[in-house]
């Protein structure tokens, strides 16, 4: 008996100073930690936004898909950014980020998370420059901050009112990433479930 | 022993993943590229740091009967402070791709290895030094497979091209390329290590999985 309640007490004990050692280290990173999160976020949604962004403002969801509204310097709303997801690609679910100008055209589209395969499933999702090492060590290495993807880049400037994957006679095609079908299908699936959210949004 | 040999017998001599064959699954999956083998390292080398001086510590008050759960709960306290800092301060990129491994550094073999087979029967200052060793042994041997990955992979490095035009090998990309190019590593420790015997007139068998090699289970 006396055994027992020895080791619970210094287990008890362990686990109270872990406990205070964790309570302390997360109130210190908690504004810290909501900071990044939040810096992400804005980071990534300025990119397929109008340069005039001064600041982007959460708006209301619909249906899943989240939705920022871009103000200039005078507190104007001069375009949307809109966030959806979808759960067929190849490694599952995957987010999309879409600019949205106030005429519903679409200004740009990224993938903000996603597993698919790399090198394959990669070609329809990431926007990734290549820097070269000489040329960082030779200084002479530019910051391209929105590097282009065919496929991701296919979908600018059309109006968000649905796509669909190439055919003869089918509404907006675009073409699928050869050797990344199911990615390229994912990425449109995400996509055309912003573009009605948006619809949504335009009839209330 | 001087206190130096325990902090370089992990940079090499006790490689954990070259010699002592720890923390393979750490090992095999985050080491796709220079840069995720490097925060992976880091972390692991402050979790490793942190655990060693604390557990420690707590050796000689801790009864025998109840020492593995408390060694699991002190590495599991300084793994959640490892991701609570990474999540304020860590770039969002690698946060993001280390994000699942984190956690699991908990179960990492090495650290849980080396509070058994080390900070739980030495001093404070030689178990934070053997931390510091094992976890920089750790990093190095992860970077020179996540380099070589990566290399072979895109030919880049930290993300930077290196060769222009290099075809993609995919394979190295995917967890199968880490289990060849970590062969290959094992294979080489053995031909340094069988020159080095030949060198002094020994004769040098590779080892064996076998218990002489770990004490954990102190048979």
């Amino acid at each position: 008996m006396k055994d027992i309640l020895r080791l619970c007490l210094s287990i008890g004990l362990v686990c109270l100073g872990g406990g205070a050692a964790l309570a302390f280290v997360n109130a210190k990173t908690e504004a810290p930690r909501r900071a990044a999160a939040a810096r992400t976020l804005v980071d990534s949604v300025k990119l397929v936004l109008p340069p005039e962004t001064a600041a982007t403002v959460s708006a209301p969801s619909v249906d899943g898909v989240d939705f920022y509204a871009a103000q200039d310097s005078a507190g104007r709303t001069i375009a949307r950014a809109a966030v959806g997801s979808s759960r067929i690609g190849f490694g599952g679910e995957l987010k999309v980020l879409v600019g949205l100008s106030l005429d519903n055209r679409i200004l740009g589209v990224m993938v903000t998370e996603h597993s698919e395969t790399p090198g394959l499933g990669t070609k329809a999702t990431d926007r990734k420059a290549q820097k070269s090492l000489w040329a960082v060590l030779a200084g002479k290495a530019t910051e391209d901050v929105f590097p282009p993807n065919a496929y991701l880049d296919a979908f600018t400037g059309r109006p968000a009112t649905g796509f669909s994957l190439g055919g003869a006679g089918q509404s907006q095609p675009v073409q699928a990433v050869s050797g990344a079908t199911i990615s390229s299908k994912a990425v449109l699936d995400a996509v055309n479930t912003i573009c009605r959210a948006a619809q949504v949004t335009e009839e209330r | 022993m001087s206190y130096l040999h325990e902090f370089w017998k992990g940079l090499w001599k006790e490689n954990p993943v070259l010699v002592l064959m720890l923390g393979m699954c750490p090992t095999l999956a985050v080491s796709s590229s220079a840069k995720n083998s490097l925060g992976m390292g880091l972390a692991t080398t402050f979790v490793l740091l942190g655990s060693n001086v604390a557990i420690s510590l707590v050796r000689n008050v801790v009864p025998g009967k109840v020492r593995i759960p408390c060694y699991i709960v002190i590495i599991a306290v300084f793994t959640t402070i490892v991701e609570m800092l990474m999540d304020a301060y860590a770039p969002a990129e690698l946060n993001r791709t280390l994000g699942i491994f984190i956690p699991l550094i908990v179960v990492n073999c090495i650290v849980l290895g080396r509070a058994e087979a080390f900070a739980s029967k030495n001093s404070v200052f030689r178990s934070g030094l053997d931390g510091l060793g094992m976890g920089f042994g750790f990093t190095l041997a992860l970077m020179a497979l996540g380099g070589v990955r990566e290399f072979l992979a895109a030919g880049t490095l930290f993300e930077l091209q290196v060769v222009p035009g290099w075809e993609p090998f995919l394979l190295m990309k995917l967890p199968s390329g880490a289990f060849i190019v970590l062969g290959f590593f094992l294979a080489g420790m053995n031909v340094l290590k069988l020159r080095q015997a030949r060198r002094v007139g020994k004769k040098y068998t590779p080892p064996e999985i076998d218990c002489s090699r770990c004490n954990i289970c102190n048979r």
